[in-house]
């Protein structure tokens, strides 16, 4: 019985260890994984950056080939970890990509970063005030509502969007488990000012959910449980270009719509921090950036990469003041939607 | 096979036939008295306790006939049987008294409450059950519990009476006893009774008619 | 004399076992403990209102799994044949096995094709009553089988109803058993985290939900621990008031017909049929999809994730075999609950060490510490004391603990503890909690799925549930397999 115990433990080891081994040949494309072992430069970014449809994997890719070194990246699987685990973690990173302007203000106040050049031909639409320009802007998007066309007729402006007409009809995102969730709820309270509980009192019955993530409430759109999502402008680029449906639409309300912007920064404590600063200043040149914008489905953070594009044909938005500070009040929302 | 009939025998068992996998109960033919004790008498795996379970109707027959008086009993579930049982494990109900589990046979048999009374106090007196009638079941001791068992299983004057070695976990003084309790109790209320055992001395006592099992078959 | 001293070494290694388990399992208590150096209780008004809605949920939920569960018993007991009934078991605790995302996603393809999906409370506890409603089912044939078997066959016999029975036999005599019943289901969906998180919409159904949003939102790690041994107090003080442990050792079978209720025999495939059926509604969508780059990689990470959690698992059962019987290492695996994914994986990243191997490790036991207590609690206690007369005939008769492990307790234990480790193995694979917290850049199905999700890529997402599928059934099949193995 000893020995059969024995051979169950050894035997499991010996299989973890062989697939292990497999896939890290694999991965390597059989090659010996320490080619580059020379530097190893750590990246922190969320998951869906670098997964296989995203923009991170072929930017590390290129970068390690350039600049013959090994990369590191943890993910973790949402944005607004980041910062969790960047403190928690033992071994240093050389960069974070993936903050926005509602999480980078924390960011900036909890840890030391390296300052960042100043790059040139940068939007002015990313330039916010009172961000620390520790952080590099490298996409971003207007926030609006898309939908499809030949449903219900959009909301005109805002006070349209509490019309019974949109009973059931709009998913959004909660604002303390998701960045665009306390967009929206930022956007209502730069309108609404003292009227926002008040708003949103009436605009609940509109609500379909309130879901725990932007791709839970893309997904409910989708299957169309939904008719309207709080989402990117440039949802509809992947709709338009991936997909080739313009069946398609943004809302575009006279108030005007918040921006996201997505940032990356140099801890202080970086290790590798040449390297990290490279590889910025790598992910803000123009032919990086067109690999975010067509694969994050972002605006670039310069001028002139979206000629040509699908992303050139997006409408035009009025946009407004961003609130970038990642205000914690949400006694509005909690007084109306929470139980 | 040697069947022992009874004078009157009007209760008819016919293909009692269960295979086990590997054991086979196959009795094509047997006919049951309808008064007094008839022993069902064999070694340990002879059969038994399949047999007493089929008869009761915890385990399916098909095909099983067993016809008593008018009434194919085969045909009717266990509870519409109206058997008495004495389970060789008792199975009482610990969370009720002695007296509690002898009176919920009688409800659930619908005996109306002073005739059940009435029984009751017989019962007692019968079995010697009245020091410890309010004691919980899971509390009382092996020979106490089997004449509760007892008195439970006729309460509700069933037309059959089915006793699994009950005397099987009793020492050899409170067998005497017992079995001494159980005769008087089965000729005062005449209820015709299959007393499964391998006790010889079970059968000195108590069988007036005794039929011998090997192998799942009546020999 | 150096059989006293031999003796009293194996005292000294047991109690240290119990103690380093125990410590083991608390150690994300512990860790936090050491490293927050500023602690701030949560306002009474932040917390309370929290924990009523969890208590709210948990307790409509555990009671209509309850209902419904008896409600399956009472059907499944009208299947009598052998095979009939072990396909009842199967398809039971199906919905309980299944990894939170299939289950959700398998709801929202009932719905969502027609209607809009009723987020909030009631998906919540519908989902919940959908996944336990099963596990009660047989935990309440296992304790007729093993209190009542008897009983049931005197009561009908004697001529008892149905609910002459119940009411009079089964009810009074169960009644602390069906509390501890209870009491199971209700830790359960009080902790619950991915189902209220992904279907509570505005709600935070569970202190869960708001343990987690509180560690996002403001980085408040301290009220997050607080909440966390808040709720693992709780729940312990309520196991210690309830410490019969409700889920009986597979007893000798025997029919049970009578209390069977035709009618509802149908009932008993409804949860596996809503889980299968979903998740079959899905896949056409999933065939527009195409598998991403990565996948074999994602496969072959699934899979050592998986075999590592069910070995840990294995090693971790041994050791509380080994070092039992204890009744307060009983009673505190009885009723101890890890707490949250967040709490335990971050806790994982504070430990000393980091590197890809490293990061792999504290991911196992983080997991391990995660579903130890749950699978400990629900498969491998009531076969450990059902053995406690052997083991002490054994020890009666001079055997050493040693032995008595690998030649008393192993041999009819290790069918359980491997079914008990294989079903850690499956959950191990489809966990994307914890691993999207420790992982690093270990990617693994669950987290390829979460990351395509992100990506508008929602039917390739969904096509990976096929792989993720086979992985978690293929792993808790080998652990099976090697307890025939074992069995031999």
């Amino acid at each position: 019985m000893r020995s059969r115990v024995t051979v169950l433990l050894l035997g499991g080891v010996s299989l973890v260890f062989a697939l292990l081994f497999a896939r890290q040949l694999h991965m390597s494309n059989g090659l010996p994984h320490a080619q580059f072992a020379d530097r190893k430069f750590r990246v922190l970014t969320y998951g869906s950056f670098v997964s296989a449809t995203g923009p991170g994997g072929r930017l590390l890719d290129d970068f390690k080939k350039a600049k013959g070194c090994d990369v590191d990246v943890v993910t973790v699987s949402d944005a607004g970890l980041l910062l969790e685990r960047l403190k928690l973690s033992r071994e240093p990173f050389d960069i974070v990509i993936g903050f926005d302007q509602l999480s980078a203000p924390r960011a900036a106040n909890e840890v030391k970063w390296k300052s960042v050049p100043a790059f040139k031909n940068v939007r002015p639409e990313v330039k916010l005030e009172g961000m620390s320009s520790d952080f590099a802007p490298y996409d971003w998007s207007p926030m609006t509502f898309i939908f499809r066309d030949g449903l219900t007729a959009p909301p005109q402006n805002f006070a349209d969007m509490v019309d019974k007409r949109f009973t059931g009809k709009f998913v959004l995102e909660d604002p303390r488990a998701s960045s665009p969730g306390l967009q929206f709820f930022n956007w209502v309270k730069s309108v609404k000012g003292e009227d926002t509980a008040e708003f949103l009192q009436k605009f609940k019955p509109n609500v379909q959910s309130v879901a725990p993530s932007w791709s839970f409430a893309y997904g409910i759109f989708e299957k169309r449980q939904a008719e309207f999502v709080f989402s990117y402008l440039t949802s509809l680029a992947y709709h338009w270009g991936t997909d080739h449906d313009k069946s398609f639409r943004a809302v575009n309300l006279p108030e005007g719509h918040p921006v996201q912007v997505e940032y990356a920064a140099v801890p202080d404590t970086c290790k590798e921090c040449e390297l990290g600063q490279e590889f910025l200043a790598f992910i803000m040149d123009p032919s990086s950036q067109k690999t975010i914008m067509e694969r994050n489905y972002m605006m670039p953070a310069l001028t002139g990469v979206e000629e040509g594009t699908v992303f050139a044909q997006l409408p035009t938005l009025t946009l407004r003041p961003t609130l970038h500070s990642e205000s914690k009040d949400l006694n509005e929302w909690d007084q109306v939607f929470k139980h | 096979m040697v069947c022992l009939r009874g004078p009157r025998a009007m209760s008819h068992v016919r293909n009692l036939i269960r295979d086990y996998d590997g054991f086979k109960v196959e009795i094509p033919s047997w006919e049951i008295s309808d008064t007094g004790v008839t022993a069902l008498w064999g070694p340990s795996g002879s059969g038994k306790t399949s047999v007493f379970r089929l008869l009761i109707g915890l385990e399916p027959c098909p095909g099983l006939e067993w016809t008593f008086g008018k009434d194919d009993l085969a045909k009717l579930p266990a509870p519409e049987r109206r058997l008495g049982v004495v389970f060789q494990s008792l199975e009482l109900f610990p969370h009720m008294t002695a007296e509690e589990n002898i009176l919920f046979a009688a409800k659930v048999r619908e005996v109306p409450s002073d005739e059940a009374g009435r029984r009751m106090t017989e019962l007692a007196a019968d079995l010697r059950l009245t020091d410890f009638l309010q004691r919980k079941a899971g509390l009382l001791s092996g020979g106490e519990a089997q004449r509760v068992a007892l008195a439970r299983a006729v309460i509700g004057r069933p037309r059959f009476l089915f006793l699994d070695e009950p005397f099987s976990s009793l020492d050899a003084e409170l067998r005497v006893e017992a079995r001494g309790l159980v005769k008087q109790v089965i000729e005062r209320l005449k209820i015709p009774t299959l007393l499964i055992t391998h006790d010889q001395e079970d059968l000195r006592a108590l069988a007036q008619h005794v039929v011998k099992i090997r192998g799942g078959r009546l020999v | 004399m150096s059989g006293t001293r031999s003796l009293n070494t194996e005292a000294y290694w047991r109690a240290s076992l119990r103690v380093l388990l125990a410590l083991l399992l608390v150690s994300p208590f512990l860790i936090w403990l050491i490293y927050i150096s500023e602690w701030e209780f949560p306002p009474v008004k932040e917390w309370l209102p929290l924990v009523f809605v969890s208590g709210e949920q948990a307790l409509v939920s555990s009671l209509l799994s309850l209902f419904f569960g008896w409600l399956m018993f009472l059907g499944a007991e009208s299947w009598i044949e052998r095979r009939q009934k072990q396909m009842c078991e199967v398809v039971l605790l199906l919905p309980n096995l299944t990894p939170p995302l299939f289950l959700i996603l398998s709801l929202l393809a009932w719905v969502t094709p027609w209607a809009a999906f009723p987020y909030g409370l009631n998906a919540v506890i519908f989902a919940h009553v959908l996944m336990n409603s099963g596990l009660v089912a047989i935990a309440l044939d296992r304790l007729v089988q093993s209190k009542l078997g008897g009983m049931t066959e005197a009561a009908w016999t004697l001529g008892a109803s149905r609910y002459q029975f119940w009411t009079r036999v089964a009810w009074p005599f169960l009644k602390f058993d069906l509390a501890c019943l209870f009491l199971f289901v209700f830790s359960i969906c009080f902790t619950s985290f991915s189902i209220p998180f992904m279907l509570g919409g505005e709600t935070w159904a569970t202190l869960e939900v708001a343990i987690f949003d509180t560690i996002r939102a403001d980085g408040r790690w301290d009220k997050a621990v607080i909440l966390a041994a808040g709720q693992s107090l709780f729940l312990l003080a309520l196991a210690v008031a309830l410490p019969r442990q409700f889920w009986p050792p597979r007893p000798q079978r025997r029919p049970l017909p009578f209390l069977g209720v035709p009618q509802l025999r149908q009932l008993v495939f409804l949860p596996a049929l809503i889980l299968v059926g979903g998740w079959l509604l899905g896949l056409p969508n999933s065939f527009k999809a195409h598998l991403e780059p990565g996948v074999a990689d994602a496969v072959m990470a699934s899979l050592a994730l998986g075999l590592s959690v069910g070995l840990l698992h294995l090693v971790f059962f041994l050791v509380t075999a080994y070092a039992s019987p204890h009744l307060g290492l009983q009673r505190f695996l009885n009723g101890y609950l890890s707490p949250s994914s967040a709490i335990t994986g971050f806790a994982m990243l504070l430990l000393p060490g980091s590197g890809e191997t490293i990061d792999f490790v504290k991911l196992v036991l983080a997991l391990t510490l995660i579903s130890f207590p749950l699978l400990y609690r629900w498969i491998v206690h009531a076969a450990l004391d059902g053995l406690q007369n052997q083991i002490l005939v054994a020890r009666t008769l001079g055997a050493r603990w040693s032995t008595v492990l690998f030649e008393i307790v192993w041999p009819q234990a290790a069918p359980q503890i491997l079914r008990a480790s294989g079903l850690a193995a499956f959950w191990g694979a489809a966990d994307f909690a914890i691993t999207a917290v420790v992982a690093g850049d270990f990617n693994t199905l669950p987290l390829m799925m979460t990351n395509l999700m992100g990506n508008y890529s929602l039917p390739s997402a969904e096509l990976l549930m096929i792989p993720l599928f086979m992985v978690s059934l293929g792993l808790y099949g080998l652990f099976t397999g090697a307890a025939r193995y074992v069995s031999r």
